[in-house]
Formats: C-alpha cells, sequence, structure tokens
C-alpha cells in the first residue's frame, strides 16, 4: 500500500496528548517513530480528492504545529510503502533533525506590496521630439518607466523598513510575485517569541505612496523554509 | 476596531488595532484569527515544503509524469485518480 507523507515531527511526547491522538484519528492519519522523528502519514488509498485533503492537510500541520516542530512535506508525497519512506529517512536523518532545530519555535509571515494605480498611469512621459529616434525613446520609456518606478518604490521601502523587519525575524526571502499588481512579496521566519515586537510593526503606518499598500497573512508553518 | 488587509483578494489575518485591548500572541489564538484564502493555502501546500527526492517518491501534485525507480512504473495524474479509486 503506498502512502502519503504529511509531515516529519520532533518526537517530543506530543503524540501521547489525547488532543493529537484525536487529530490523527479523525483524519485516519498513522505514525511511525523513527530516528528519533515522528512520521505522520496517510494510506494513499484514503485521500479523499486532492483540493479537500490539501486544506485538510494545512489545518492538521497547523495543528500539530501547536504541540510540537512539524516539518510539512510537500503535498501529496506519494511513497511505495513504509520501508520506501524509513530508507529515505535514514539517508536523511541530519538534515531533517537540524531543519527542525532551526525551525523549532518559529512560525513564517508573507509580507507584500500591492499597488493599486494601474501601470500606464504610474508616471507621466516627458515631452519628446516626435522623431523616429523620438518616439523610439518615448516607446522604450513607456515600456520601463513603470518597471523602474515600482523599483525606485521597493527600494525605498526596504532601505527603510527592511532592517526594522529583520531585526525582529530570523530569516527572509523574497518570493517572486504570484499577481502582476504585487510589486514586492517576501516571507519572514519569526520566532515566536519575537512576535509580540514584529506584529506591531506591521500596524504602523508606512512612508508609501498613496496607491501603494503592505499586507500581510499568517502566521503559517514555516513552508518556505523547510527546504531540505 | 480591527483592520483587515487584503491578499491576493482575500481577507487576511486581521488584528486589533491599539486602541482596543493588548492583543493576544498565543499562537493557536493567531492561527484561529488568521483568514486565510484557499489560493494562499494551496500555493503554500502543493508548492512549498520538505520536496522528497529519490526513488522512493512516486508523486508531487505539479508534476504529471512521475520518474519512479524500478521497482515501480511511470504513471500519471489520471493514473493516480485511477488508483485512489481503486
Amino acid at each position: 500500500m503506498s502512502i502519503c507523507l504529511y509531515a516529519m515531527c520532533a518526537d517530543n511526547g506530543a503524540f501521547d496528548l489525547p488532543v493529537l491522538k484525536e487529530l490523527l484519528t479523525a483524519h485516519a492519519l498513522l505514525t511511525m517513530q523513527k530516528e528519533g522523528l515522528m512520521l505522520v502519514y496517510l494510506e494513499a488509498g484514503k485521500l479523499p480528492n486532492l483540493t479537500t485533503t490539501a486544506t485538510q492537510y494545512d489545518q492538521i500541520i497547523t495543528h500539530l504545529s501547536y504541540y510540537t516542530t512539524a516539518l510539512p512535506v510537500r503535498f501529496p508525497t506519494l511513497l511505495q510503502d513504509l520501508p520506501a519512506l524509513t530508507h529515505w529517512v535514514e539517508r536523511n536523518q541530519m538534515a531533517i533533525q537540524e531543519k527542525l532545530t532551526n525551525l523549532a519555535g518559529k512560525v513564517e509571515y508573507t509580507l507584500l506590496l500591492r499597488n493599486t494605480q494601474a501601470e500606464n498611469d504610474i508616471a507621466s512621459l516627458p515631452a519628446l521630439p516626435t522623431t523616429t529616434v523620438g518616439k523610439y525613446l518615448k516607446q522604450k520609456l513607456a515600456e520601463y518607466q513603470p518597471i523602474i518606478h515600482k523599483e525606485n518604490i521597493v527600494n525605498a521601502f526596504l532601505a527603510q523598513y527592511l532592517p526594522i523587519f529583520a531585526q525582529n525575524s530570523t530569516q527572509h526571502k523574497r518570493l517572486a510575485p504570484a499577481q502582476p499588481d504585487i510589486i514586492w512579496e517576501a516571507v519572514f521566519l519569526i520566532e515566536i517569541s519575537h512576535l509580540p515586537a514584529f506584529l506591531p510593526i506591521l500596524e504602523t503606518n508606512f512612508d508609501l505612496p498613496p496607491t501603494i499598500h503592505l499586507a500581510y497573512s499568517g502566521p503559517w508553518v514555516c513552508y518556505h523554509f523547510a527546504t531540505l | 476596531m480591527l483592520s483587515c488587509i487584503r491578499v491576493r483578494g482575500l481577507f487576511t489575518t486581521s488584528y486589533p488595532m491599539l486602541d482596543s485591548p493588548p492583543p493576544t500572541y498565543h499562537l493557536p489564538t493567531l492561527y484561529k484569527q488568521r483568514e486565510v484564502g484557499l489560493a494562499d493555502v494551496l500555493d503554500r501546500v502543493l508548492n512549498k515544503g520538505v520536496m522528497i527526492q529519490g526513488d522512493a517518491i512516486i508523486s508531487v501534485a505539479d508534476i504529471p509524469l512521475i520518474r519512479l525507480n524500478i521497482r515501480l512504473l511511470i504513471s500519471s495524474e489520471s493514473t493516480y485518480q485511477k488508483s485512489l479509486l481503486s
């Protein structure tokens, strides 16, 4: 029977708690102790459908993270059988343990800058001669000016605020924006004990142009920092 | 008063402003307060996390054709769906 691996967790005794036992039972999840880890998996035949299970998966990993450090595995990762899983864990045990240690007591937040203004309204173009060269320059300016304008806004924002965010976070990664109106996106790894310092910063007034807004989401289990 | 911030068209975490009682930074409470869209969840769940590579793996979500070692077989998303039904 193939299995779907959900997470690799620190084996800190939390899985003896009734609340976790109930959670695992409710979702037909199984566990296996291996190399100081608790592996949480499901028999692949019990997966209902990908979308439903994917959302359940996040809820389960989030719930697990209340009690232990959970290393989420990209969903769905199907393995041939338990021996295939244990073999893989044995080979990667050091990296898994190191990652679990690094992510213990941490969550991630996504921060992004969104531009609510249409791109072609961002900046007026200078008057240029109506010669062929002038037209060409104007075309290129129209093409690049919004990009330069956005980069300038992002650079000014990062110069002013990134040190403040970084001061209260362990690590951060810049992400490729998922939508065209997002001009900057990054994910921050934050110690839970630093949240009282980090979250109020997000509620302050940022020195941004009127059409640019900072948005954030979190806390999340450390999906972006779980790569081995 | 609550501040709601939109991310990818959906409301996300709301936190009390300064004129309301001090916010709680208890992790389960923060998770419960978090309001995230399906797209955000799927983006993380399907694209992030530990990616297991090697002979043991059968499939990941974003690769329709999956490489298996000699013990296994080449499969596809449709085959995967069928295997779930069987």
